[in-house]
Protein backbone atom coordinates (compact mmCIF):
# COMPACT_ATOMS: atom_id res chain seq x y z
CA UNK A 1 0.00 0.00 0.00
CA UNK A 2 1.34 3.64 -0.77
CA UNK A 3 1.81 5.26 2.56
CA UNK A 4 1.88 8.38 1.10
CA UNK A 5 -1.61 8.55 -0.19
CA UNK A 6 -4.21 9.05 3.01
CA UNK A 7 -6.25 6.93 3.59
CA UNK A 8 -9.46 9.17 4.64
CA UNK A 9 -11.49 9.80 1.09
CA UNK A 10 -11.33 13.65 2.13
CA UNK A 11 -7.98 13.95 2.37
CA UNK A 12 -7.08 12.13 -0.51
CA UNK A 13 -9.02 14.43 -2.79
CA UNK A 14 -6.99 17.32 -1.12
CA UNK A 15 -3.93 15.38 -1.45
CA UNK A 16 -4.51 14.67 -5.19
CA UNK A 17 -5.72 18.57 -5.35
CA UNK A 18 -2.34 19.71 -4.08
CA UNK A 19 -0.86 17.60 -5.75
CA UNK A 20 -2.00 18.36 -9.40
CA UNK A 21 -2.69 21.83 -8.61
CA UNK A 22 1.20 22.59 -8.73
CA UNK A 23 1.45 20.46 -11.60
CA UNK A 24 -0.31 22.02 -14.19
CA UNK A 25 0.48 25.40 -12.44
CA UNK A 26 4.15 24.92 -13.58
CA UNK A 27 3.28 23.38 -16.89
CA UNK A 28 0.71 26.17 -17.86
CA UNK A 29 1.94 29.10 -16.55
CA UNK A 30 3.76 30.36 -19.80
CA UNK A 31 0.66 29.90 -21.96
CA UNK A 32 -1.51 31.62 -19.32
CA UNK A 33 0.95 34.53 -18.77
CA UNK A 34 1.08 34.68 -22.86
CA UNK A 35 -3.18 34.90 -22.41
CA UNK A 36 -3.05 37.66 -19.73
CA UNK A 37 -0.40 39.40 -21.23
CA UNK A 38 -2.21 39.95 -24.89
CA UNK A 39 -5.39 39.97 -23.28
CA UNK A 40 -4.40 43.27 -21.27
CA UNK A 41 -3.05 44.75 -24.30
CA UNK A 42 -6.04 44.00 -26.60
CA UNK A 43 -8.37 45.80 -24.17
CA UNK A 44 -6.35 48.60 -25.03
CA UNK A 45 -5.77 47.89 -28.82
CA UNK A 46 -7.88 51.04 -29.73
CA UNK A 47 -5.98 53.98 -27.21
CA UNK A 48 -2.78 51.92 -28.55
CA UNK A 49 -3.52 52.47 -32.61
CA UNK A 50 -2.56 48.76 -33.06
CA UNK A 51 -4.61 47.87 -35.50
CA UNK A 52 -2.87 50.90 -37.53
CA UNK A 53 0.17 50.09 -37.07
CA UNK A 54 2.15 46.77 -38.38
CA UNK A 55 5.38 44.44 -37.45
CA UNK A 56 8.33 44.56 -39.27
CA UNK A 57 7.60 42.82 -43.01
CA UNK A 58 10.08 40.14 -42.21
CA UNK A 59 8.37 38.99 -39.29
CA UNK A 60 5.19 39.28 -40.96
CA UNK A 61 6.29 36.66 -44.04
CA UNK A 62 7.92 34.35 -41.21
CA UNK A 63 5.44 34.21 -39.21
CA UNK A 64 2.45 34.13 -41.76
CA UNK A 65 4.01 32.88 -44.60
CA UNK A 66 2.33 35.41 -46.24
CA UNK A 67 3.85 35.87 -49.45
CA UNK A 68 4.74 39.66 -50.83
CA UNK A 69 1.97 41.04 -52.84
CA UNK A 70 2.38 41.11 -56.34
CA UNK A 71 1.52 44.33 -59.00
CA UNK A 72 -2.13 43.89 -60.09
CA UNK A 73 -1.30 46.62 -63.13
CA UNK A 74 0.60 49.27 -63.75
CA UNK A 75 0.48 52.16 -66.12
CA UNK A 76 2.69 55.56 -66.94
CA UNK A 77 1.32 58.61 -66.88
CA UNK A 78 3.10 62.16 -67.41
CA UNK A 79 6.86 59.98 -66.30
CA UNK A 80 5.28 58.69 -63.36
CA UNK A 81 4.91 54.94 -62.85
CA UNK A 82 1.36 54.44 -60.92
CA UNK A 83 0.99 50.62 -59.81
CA UNK A 84 -1.91 49.22 -57.56
CA UNK A 85 -0.92 46.04 -55.47
CA UNK A 86 -3.24 44.40 -52.69
CA UNK A 87 -5.77 47.06 -52.44
CA UNK A 88 -3.94 49.95 -52.81
CA UNK A 89 -2.30 52.93 -55.32
CA UNK A 90 1.36 53.30 -55.33
CA UNK A 91 3.43 55.88 -57.58
CA UNK A 92 6.95 55.00 -58.36
CA UNK A 93 6.88 52.59 -55.32
CA UNK A 94 5.19 55.37 -52.47
CA UNK A 95 1.83 54.92 -51.25
CA UNK A 96 -0.03 57.34 -53.06
CA UNK A 97 -3.90 56.22 -52.00
CA UNK A 98 -6.25 53.35 -51.24
CA UNK A 99 -8.00 52.52 -53.82
CA UNK A 100 -9.80 48.59 -52.99
CA UNK A 101 -9.39 47.62 -56.45
CA UNK A 102 -6.63 47.38 -59.21
CA UNK A 103 -5.95 50.34 -61.47
CA UNK A 104 -7.15 50.73 -65.03
CA UNK A 105 -6.06 53.01 -66.57
CA UNK A 106 -3.64 56.58 -66.05
CA UNK A 107 -3.43 59.06 -68.51
CA UNK A 108 -1.96 62.88 -68.49
CA UNK A 109 -4.87 65.72 -69.35
CA UNK A 110 -4.99 69.18 -69.18
CA UNK A 111 -5.51 69.82 -64.92
CA UNK A 112 -3.14 66.78 -64.35
CA UNK A 113 -3.21 63.25 -63.94
CA UNK A 114 -6.50 60.99 -64.07
CA UNK A 115 -6.27 57.31 -62.82
CA UNK A 116 -8.97 55.18 -62.77
CA UNK A 117 -9.95 52.35 -60.93
CA UNK A 118 -13.26 50.19 -61.66
CA UNK A 119 -15.28 52.37 -60.08
CA UNK A 120 -13.22 55.77 -59.00
CA UNK A 121 -11.28 58.38 -60.22
CA UNK A 122 -8.75 60.49 -59.02
CA UNK A 123 -7.27 63.59 -60.21
CA UNK A 124 -3.57 64.03 -59.13
CA UNK A 125 -0.98 66.73 -60.07
CA UNK A 126 1.87 66.07 -62.19
CA UNK A 127 4.07 66.02 -59.22
CA UNK A 128 1.37 63.00 -57.82
CA UNK A 129 -0.13 64.59 -55.17
CA UNK A 130 -4.11 64.06 -54.91
CA UNK A 131 -5.86 66.53 -55.69
CA UNK A 132 -9.20 64.41 -55.53
CA UNK A 133 -11.03 61.93 -56.03
CA UNK A 134 -14.61 61.16 -57.16
CA UNK A 135 -16.91 57.84 -57.08
CA UNK A 136 -19.48 58.57 -59.54
CA UNK A 137 -22.99 56.77 -60.21
CA UNK A 138 -22.27 55.05 -63.11
CA UNK A 139 -24.04 52.68 -64.75
CA UNK A 140 -21.26 49.85 -65.42
CA UNK A 141 -17.72 49.73 -64.05
CA UNK A 142 -15.17 51.68 -65.88
CA UNK A 143 -13.91 49.59 -68.70
CA UNK A 144 -10.80 51.81 -70.19
CA UNK A 145 -9.25 54.86 -69.38
CA UNK A 146 -7.96 57.27 -71.93
CA UNK A 147 -6.77 60.67 -73.56
CA UNK A 148 -8.70 62.38 -76.37
CA UNK A 149 -6.80 66.00 -77.32
CA UNK A 150 -6.12 67.12 -73.16
CA UNK A 151 -9.18 65.18 -71.66
CA UNK A 152 -9.69 61.89 -69.69
CA UNK A 153 -12.14 59.60 -71.56
CA UNK A 154 -13.89 56.95 -70.20
CA UNK A 155 -15.05 53.65 -71.38
CA UNK A 156 -18.38 52.02 -69.46
CA UNK A 157 -20.08 49.15 -71.12
CA UNK A 158 -20.74 51.36 -74.30
CA UNK A 159 -20.85 54.43 -73.40
CA UNK A 160 -17.63 57.32 -73.72
CA UNK A 161 -17.58 59.52 -71.09
CA UNK A 162 -15.71 62.71 -70.63
CA UNK A 163 -14.35 63.84 -67.71
CA UNK A 164 -14.24 67.77 -66.67
CA UNK A 165 -11.10 67.80 -64.37
CA UNK A 166 -12.44 71.50 -63.34
CA UNK A 167 -15.63 70.07 -62.00
CA UNK A 168 -15.29 66.34 -61.88
CA UNK A 169 -17.72 66.18 -63.68
CA UNK A 170 -18.62 63.29 -66.38
CA UNK A 171 -20.70 63.89 -69.87
CA UNK A 172 -21.62 61.22 -72.20
CA UNK A 173 -20.48 61.90 -75.59
CA UNK A 174 -22.03 60.15 -78.85
CA UNK A 175 -18.72 59.28 -80.90
CA UNK A 176 -17.60 55.93 -78.92
CA UNK A 177 -15.49 54.28 -81.87
CA UNK A 178 -13.68 57.85 -82.07
CA UNK A 179 -10.19 56.57 -83.38
CA UNK A 180 -8.58 60.05 -81.88
CA UNK A 181 -8.63 58.77 -78.48
CA UNK A 182 -5.53 57.09 -77.16
CA UNK A 183 -6.42 54.52 -74.16
CA UNK A 184 -4.20 54.03 -71.81
CA UNK A 185 -2.45 50.41 -72.27
CA UNK A 186 -0.99 48.78 -68.80
CA UNK A 187 3.06 48.34 -68.56
CA UNK A 188 5.09 45.37 -67.03
CA UNK A 189 6.89 46.81 -64.58
CA UNK A 190 10.72 45.68 -63.74
CA UNK A 191 11.70 42.80 -61.32
CA UNK A 192 13.33 45.94 -59.27
CA UNK A 193 10.16 48.34 -59.13
CA UNK A 194 8.28 44.82 -58.33
CA UNK A 195 10.40 44.26 -55.37
CA UNK A 196 10.00 47.84 -54.23
CA UNK A 197 6.41 47.88 -54.71
CA UNK A 198 5.79 44.91 -52.98
CA UNK A 199 8.01 45.86 -50.15
CA UNK A 200 5.86 48.66 -49.69
CA UNK A 201 2.63 46.51 -49.40
CA UNK A 202 3.74 43.95 -47.68
CA UNK A 203 4.92 45.56 -44.72
CA UNK A 204 1.50 46.33 -44.37
CA UNK A 205 -0.66 42.78 -44.38
CA UNK A 206 -0.91 42.31 -40.66
CA UNK A 207 -1.28 44.82 -38.16
CA UNK A 208 0.05 44.54 -34.09
CA UNK A 209 -3.39 44.12 -33.30
CA UNK A 210 -4.16 40.63 -35.76
CA UNK A 211 -0.56 39.55 -34.53
CA UNK A 212 -1.73 39.82 -30.61
CA UNK A 213 -5.06 38.51 -31.28
CA UNK A 214 -3.27 35.26 -33.00
CA UNK A 215 -0.82 34.76 -30.38
CA UNK A 216 -4.22 35.30 -27.51
CA UNK A 217 -6.20 32.58 -29.55
CA UNK A 218 -3.71 30.46 -30.05
CA UNK A 219 -4.41 30.90 -34.14
CA UNK A 220 -0.52 31.69 -34.70
CA UNK A 221 0.32 28.14 -35.10
CA UNK A 222 -1.90 26.92 -37.31
CA UNK A 223 -3.82 23.31 -35.74
CA UNK A 224 -2.29 22.66 -33.23
CA UNK A 225 -2.27 26.43 -31.59
CA UNK A 226 -6.11 26.65 -31.13
CA UNK A 227 -6.42 23.41 -28.86
CA UNK A 228 -3.16 24.68 -26.86
CA UNK A 229 -4.78 27.81 -25.90
CA UNK A 230 -8.63 25.94 -25.31
CA UNK A 231 -5.99 23.57 -22.83
CA UNK A 232 -4.43 26.76 -21.16
CA UNK A 233 -8.30 27.86 -20.39
CA UNK A 234 -9.20 24.61 -19.42
CA UNK A 235 -6.25 24.07 -17.03
CA UNK A 236 -6.91 27.74 -15.83
CA UNK A 237 -10.63 26.27 -14.73
CA UNK A 238 -8.77 23.24 -12.70
CA UNK A 239 -6.74 25.79 -10.84
CA UNK A 240 -9.47 27.86 -10.27
CA UNK A 241 -11.26 24.33 -8.74
CA UNK A 242 -8.46 22.76 -7.15
CA UNK A 243 -7.44 26.47 -5.37
CA UNK A 244 -10.66 26.82 -4.10
CA UNK A 245 -11.00 22.98 -2.69
CA UNK A 246 -7.91 23.48 -1.25
CA UNK A 247 -8.47 26.41 0.72
CA UNK A 248 -11.79 25.19 1.47
CA UNK A 249 -10.38 21.68 2.65
CA UNK A 250 -7.41 24.23 4.74
CA UNK A 251 -10.59 25.96 6.39
CA UNK B 1 -44.31 22.50 -20.79
CA UNK B 2 -41.95 19.89 -20.75
CA UNK B 3 -38.27 20.41 -19.21
CA UNK B 4 -36.69 20.30 -22.46
CA UNK B 5 -38.99 23.18 -23.47
CA UNK B 6 -38.64 25.07 -20.69
CA UNK B 7 -34.67 25.21 -21.29
CA UNK B 8 -35.29 26.30 -24.77
CA UNK B 9 -38.07 28.66 -24.12
CA UNK B 10 -34.84 30.50 -21.39
CA UNK B 11 -32.48 30.21 -24.04
CA UNK B 12 -34.47 31.42 -26.96
CA UNK B 13 -34.68 35.33 -26.39
CA UNK B 14 -30.83 34.42 -26.24
CA UNK B 15 -30.38 32.66 -28.85
CA UNK B 16 -32.10 34.60 -31.68
CA UNK B 17 -30.35 38.16 -29.99
CA UNK B 18 -27.14 36.38 -30.67
CA UNK B 19 -28.16 35.53 -34.26
CA UNK B 20 -29.31 39.07 -34.48
CA UNK B 21 -26.62 40.57 -33.59
CA UNK B 22 -24.44 38.69 -36.19
CA UNK B 23 -26.56 39.67 -38.98
CA UNK B 24 -27.24 43.17 -37.74
CA UNK B 25 -23.35 43.33 -37.68
CA UNK B 26 -22.98 41.67 -40.90
CA UNK B 27 -25.31 44.22 -42.80
CA UNK B 28 -23.46 47.11 -41.35
CA UNK B 29 -21.39 47.71 -44.41
CA UNK B 30 -22.77 49.09 -47.13
CA UNK B 31 -23.75 52.49 -49.02
CA UNK B 32 -26.75 54.00 -46.77
CA UNK B 33 -27.36 56.87 -49.30
CA UNK B 34 -25.26 57.91 -52.61
CA UNK B 35 -24.39 61.26 -53.09
CA UNK B 36 -26.76 62.21 -55.63
CA UNK B 37 -29.36 61.09 -53.35
CA UNK B 38 -28.03 63.16 -50.18
CA UNK B 39 -27.18 66.54 -51.96
CA UNK B 40 -30.63 66.51 -53.52
CA UNK B 41 -32.27 65.92 -50.10
CA UNK B 42 -30.28 68.99 -48.37
CA UNK B 43 -30.24 71.06 -51.99
CA UNK B 44 -33.26 70.47 -53.58
CA UNK B 45 -31.10 69.00 -56.83
CA UNK B 46 -28.99 66.01 -57.63
CA UNK B 47 -26.44 68.11 -59.21
CA UNK B 48 -26.66 70.99 -57.58
CA UNK B 49 -24.10 73.85 -58.29
CA UNK B 50 -20.58 73.12 -56.80
CA UNK B 51 -17.05 74.58 -55.73
CA UNK B 52 -14.08 74.00 -54.74
CA UNK B 53 -11.95 74.88 -51.27
CA UNK B 54 -8.07 74.47 -51.95
CA UNK B 55 -6.26 73.68 -49.07
CA UNK B 56 -3.32 76.22 -48.56
CA UNK B 57 -0.88 75.93 -45.64
CA UNK B 58 -3.24 77.94 -43.56
CA UNK B 59 -5.99 75.61 -44.01
CA UNK B 60 -4.16 72.58 -43.77
CA UNK B 61 -2.48 73.72 -40.65
CA UNK B 62 -6.01 74.35 -38.87
CA UNK B 63 -7.10 70.48 -40.76
CA UNK B 64 -4.58 69.26 -39.19
CA UNK B 65 -5.51 69.99 -35.67
CA UNK B 66 -9.26 69.32 -36.47
CA UNK B 67 -8.47 65.68 -38.13
CA UNK B 68 -5.74 64.77 -36.27
CA UNK B 69 -3.69 63.92 -39.72
CA UNK B 70 -2.84 66.35 -42.69
CA UNK B 71 -5.61 65.75 -45.02
CA UNK B 72 -4.92 63.74 -48.01
CA UNK B 73 -6.29 65.94 -50.68
CA UNK B 74 -4.97 68.97 -51.77
CA UNK B 75 -8.57 70.31 -52.84
CA UNK B 76 -12.13 69.88 -50.80
CA UNK B 77 -15.25 69.95 -53.43
CA UNK B 78 -18.87 71.63 -51.61
CA UNK B 79 -22.17 71.83 -53.10
CA UNK B 80 -24.22 74.70 -52.43
CA UNK B 81 -28.00 76.66 -52.88
CA UNK B 82 -27.95 79.87 -51.17
CA UNK B 83 -26.21 80.31 -47.90
CA UNK B 84 -26.24 76.34 -47.55
CA UNK B 85 -23.39 73.89 -48.04
CA UNK B 86 -23.00 70.45 -48.34
CA UNK B 87 -19.80 68.21 -47.99
CA UNK B 88 -18.66 64.72 -48.46
CA UNK B 89 -15.91 64.16 -46.09
CA UNK B 90 -14.27 60.76 -45.46
CA UNK B 91 -12.39 59.69 -42.08
CA UNK B 92 -10.90 56.20 -40.80
CA UNK B 93 -13.09 54.79 -38.33
CA UNK B 94 -10.92 51.85 -36.72
CA UNK B 95 -9.61 50.51 -40.05
CA UNK B 96 -11.49 51.72 -43.07
CA UNK B 97 -13.05 55.14 -43.99
CA UNK B 98 -16.24 56.12 -43.60
CA UNK B 99 -17.96 58.71 -45.98
CA UNK B 100 -19.90 61.54 -44.09
CA UNK B 101 -22.20 63.77 -45.41
CA UNK B 102 -22.55 67.22 -44.05
CA UNK B 103 -24.70 70.25 -44.23
CA UNK B 104 -23.44 73.56 -43.32
CA UNK B 105 -25.81 77.06 -42.85
CA UNK B 106 -24.42 79.87 -41.65
CA UNK B 107 -21.59 78.76 -39.80
CA UNK B 108 -23.63 75.59 -37.79
CA UNK B 109 -24.48 72.38 -38.65
CA UNK B 110 -27.47 71.19 -40.59
CA UNK B 111 -27.21 67.77 -40.71
CA UNK B 112 -24.48 65.06 -40.57
CA UNK B 113 -25.00 61.83 -42.22
CA UNK B 114 -23.19 58.43 -42.51
CA UNK B 115 -23.52 57.94 -46.63
CA UNK B 116 -21.55 54.66 -46.66
CA UNK B 117 -19.44 52.34 -43.54
CA UNK B 118 -17.17 49.63 -44.47
CA UNK B 119 -16.39 48.16 -40.99
CA UNK B 120 -18.38 45.56 -39.23
CA UNK B 121 -18.47 47.58 -36.16
CA UNK B 122 -19.54 50.89 -35.01
CA UNK B 123 -22.08 51.13 -37.80
CA UNK B 124 -24.66 52.29 -34.74
CA UNK B 125 -23.77 56.14 -35.63
CA UNK B 126 -26.09 55.63 -38.80
CA UNK B 127 -28.74 56.20 -35.84
CA UNK B 128 -30.82 59.36 -35.78
CA UNK B 129 -30.52 59.12 -32.43
CA UNK B 130 -27.13 59.70 -33.04
CA UNK B 131 -26.99 62.20 -35.69
CA UNK B 132 -29.27 64.23 -34.39
CA UNK B 133 -26.80 65.58 -31.89
CA UNK B 134 -24.90 67.48 -34.51
CA UNK B 135 -27.70 69.73 -35.16
CA UNK B 136 -27.54 73.44 -34.89
CA UNK B 137 -23.74 72.76 -33.55
CA UNK B 138 -20.80 75.40 -34.35
CA UNK B 139 -17.44 75.82 -33.32
CA UNK B 140 -16.44 77.35 -30.36
CA UNK B 141 -12.97 79.53 -30.50
CA UNK B 142 -11.02 76.45 -29.65
CA UNK B 143 -12.24 74.83 -33.12
CA UNK B 144 -14.06 72.11 -31.01
CA UNK B 145 -18.47 71.63 -31.69
CA UNK B 146 -20.24 73.96 -29.36
CA UNK B 147 -21.72 70.83 -27.53
CA UNK B 148 -20.70 67.70 -26.03
CA UNK B 149 -21.75 64.73 -28.72
CA UNK B 150 -23.00 61.72 -26.74
CA UNK B 151 -21.08 59.10 -27.48
CA UNK B 152 -21.81 55.12 -27.85
CA UNK B 153 -20.62 52.15 -26.33
CA UNK B 154 -18.67 50.27 -28.93
CA UNK B 155 -18.52 52.80 -31.51
CA UNK B 156 -16.05 55.05 -29.98
CA UNK B 157 -14.38 55.49 -33.27
CA UNK B 158 -16.62 55.65 -35.29
CA UNK B 159 -17.80 58.47 -33.16
CA UNK B 160 -14.49 60.51 -33.41
CA UNK B 161 -14.52 60.24 -36.92
CA UNK B 162 -17.98 61.95 -37.07
CA UNK B 163 -16.37 64.39 -34.71
CA UNK B 164 -13.99 65.06 -36.72
CA UNK B 165 -15.42 65.25 -39.72
CA UNK B 166 -18.22 67.52 -38.68
CA UNK B 167 -15.57 70.01 -37.49
CA UNK B 168 -13.66 69.98 -40.88
CA UNK B 169 -16.71 70.53 -42.40
CA UNK B 170 -17.36 73.75 -40.65
CA UNK B 171 -13.90 75.08 -41.12
CA UNK B 172 -13.99 74.76 -44.59
CA UNK B 173 -17.19 76.35 -44.50
CA UNK B 174 -16.42 79.45 -42.99
CA UNK B 175 -12.99 79.07 -45.27
CA UNK B 176 -14.96 78.79 -48.48
CA UNK B 177 -17.11 81.92 -47.25
CA UNK B 178 -14.37 84.70 -46.17
CA UNK B 179 -10.96 82.77 -47.37
CA UNK B 180 -9.57 82.90 -44.50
Amino acid sequence: MNTLIPENKNNRGRYWAAKTHRVVAINAMLFLLLLAVTGVILNHADGLGLSSTYPPGVMQRVLYGAKAPTVDSAYVAGDLLFASAAGELYVDAVKLAETGQPLKGAVAVRGGIVLATGTELLLATSGAELVERIAPELKASIDKLGVRGRDAVLLVGQSLLVLDTGQMRLTEVDDSADANILWSEPVVVTASQAQQIAAAAGSRLFSWERLLLDLHSGRILPGVGRLLADLAALCLVYLCITGLLLWFRRR
Amino acid sequence: MCKRHRWLARFLPAITLLYASAIIAGNAIGVYQTREDFLSEWLGSSQPESDVVWLDDTLRDRARKVLGHAPQMLRMRYWYEAERSAWIIEEIGKDRPITFGIVVEDGALVALRVLQFRESRGWEIRNEFFTRQFSKLHLNTKEELSQRIDSISGATLSVDAAKRSARFALVLDEYANTGK
